[in-house]
């Protein structure tokens, strides 16, 4: 008696499995008709959201700093900046940069923040060239020496740089890519930060070599 | 005829009781759990009472701290600098460069957090090269040593401006800590002197022993 019992609950459990992976199987496929009648493409890539266009001269609030970008050149007087060699060359954004809070912020933060996308051989040397490449650094144009702290209440002028492969051209325009960043408070530690960064303002920047502005 | 039979019915469960007793336990730890939430909450802890321990003094001053010692020897400003390595640096505000000894209490001591406080609450730090400052490494206990920072401000920082020392780099970790804050002395005669001044200031290297 116990063991025909036995056996008719294992049946019955077997069958509430079966059905069970059947009802879990049919669900899936409804859900996948619903999402593919909306338009989702699991195999698409996620499109990347448009973001406004940069305009030279117009100021950006980036979070920390606001940037003004005003000109992309080739450097080849700026004291103290590497002016190329036989294997690279500088292309350089000038633009004025401001803290926007009551503290220190770091240089790291502000080359991190402006990139060249798109451009043929930068970084210079080969690497990474998938996606914007941020700037590899600041200097100050007033004495040509690195920017690594931005205080607050002060402007500067800058001059934020890539090396470029001498082999490609040098390029008639450049596509600039600003980072925006969140205050809000960090999840591990609860301090405010500045974080999520994300590109704010992008467009196209006319490259000027030292030739033509001479003109 | 027998006696009337007694007839004892036994207590129904209570809903409690019913109750698994790890379903029992975890709704006590939430429960328990809530209520710390609760009472954090409600309790007046707020950053003062973890802020640091601001020791003050002004120029000249010897300042006693848990890790040391500070005394600010001197203070000069101008819109430029020369760097350890000869590098001219110019600023659009001021720079205040402020000379001073530090001497560690008990065991060998790196004060790596050294700041200018505003009158508005802004905080200017150093950094390595645009704000030149060096500790020179872990100063041995009783060894007083010089130091010399150089921070670039807005002209309207000056006066009132003070000097912030410690040891943790990051702000974060200067809870119920003691920091030393030494009133610079600086007036807005001072500021609008330094901001006309173009001769660079020399920002020295880091030295042992008292200054000769």
């Amino acid at each position: 008696m116990s063991d025909s019992g036995g056996r008719l609950r294992r049946v019955a459990l077997s069958a509430s499995r079966q059905h069970l992976a059947l009802a879990g199987s049919a669900l899936g496929a409804v859900g996948l008709a619903v999402l593919v009648a909306g338009g989702f493409d699991p195999l698409a890539d996620a499109a990347a959201p448009e973001v406004p266009p940069l305009t030279a001269g117009e100021t950006v609030d980036l979070g920390p700093v606001t940037i003004t970008p005003e000109r992309l050149r080739v450097v080849d007087e700026l004291p103290g900046i590497s002016e190329g060699d036989d294997e690279t060359r500088v292309l350089a954004l000038v633009a004025t940069v401001t803290a926007t809070g009551t503290t220190t912020e770091y240089g790291s933060m502000l080359s991190g923040s402006v990139a060249l996308d798109g451009v043929p051989g930068v970084p210079a040397g080969g690497g990474a060239e998938d996606g914007p490449v941020p700037a590899g650094d600041v200097y100050v144009m007033a004495d040509g020496t690195r920017l690594d702290a931005v205080q607050p209440g002060l402007e500067y002028e800058v001059a934020l740089v890539w090396e470029q492969d001498s082999r490609a051209d040098v390029p008639e325009s450049a596509r600039l890519v600003l980072v925006g960043r969140t205050l809000r408070e960090s999840s591990i530690d609860h301090t405010m930060e500045w974080l999520d960064p994300a590109p704010i303002v992008a467009g196209d920047l006319e490259v000027t070599a030292p030739s033509a502005e001479d003109s | 005829m027998g006696g009337a039979r007694r007839v004892v019915r036994a207590e129904p469960p209570s809903r409690f009781g019913r109750l698994p007793r790890r379903a029992a336990f975890a709704v006590l730890l939430v429960a328990a759990l809530a209520t710390g939430r609760a009472v954090q909450e409600l309790l007046p802890v707020s950053e003062d009472a973890s802020a640091p321990f601001e020791r003050t003094g002004g120029v000249g001053d010897e300042i006693a701290l848990r890790w040391g010692e500070v005394e600010v020897t001197s203070v000069e400003g101008s819109t430029r600098i020369a760097d350890p390595y000869g590098a001219v640096h110019v600023t659009s505000g001021v720079y205040v460069v402020v000379g001073w000894t530090y001497t560690a209490a008990g065991e060998p001591q790196i004060p790596s957090y050294v700041a200018i406080r505003d009158t508005e609450g802004r905080v200017f730090r150093t950094s390595v090269e645009r704000n030149p400052y060096s500790s020179g490494g872990a100063a041995q206990p009783g060894i007083p040593r010089r130091v010399t920072a150089a921070i670039e401000v807005p002209v309207d920082a000056v006066a009132g401006a003070e000097l912030l020392v410690t040891m943790e780099q990051n702000p974060e970790n200067h809870r119920r800590d003691d920091i030393a804050v030494v009133d610079l002395g600086l007036t807005s005669d001072d500021a609008e002197a330094w901001a006309a001044a173009e001769e660079p200031l020399p920002v020295e290297d880091p030295a042992d022993g008292t200054a000769p």
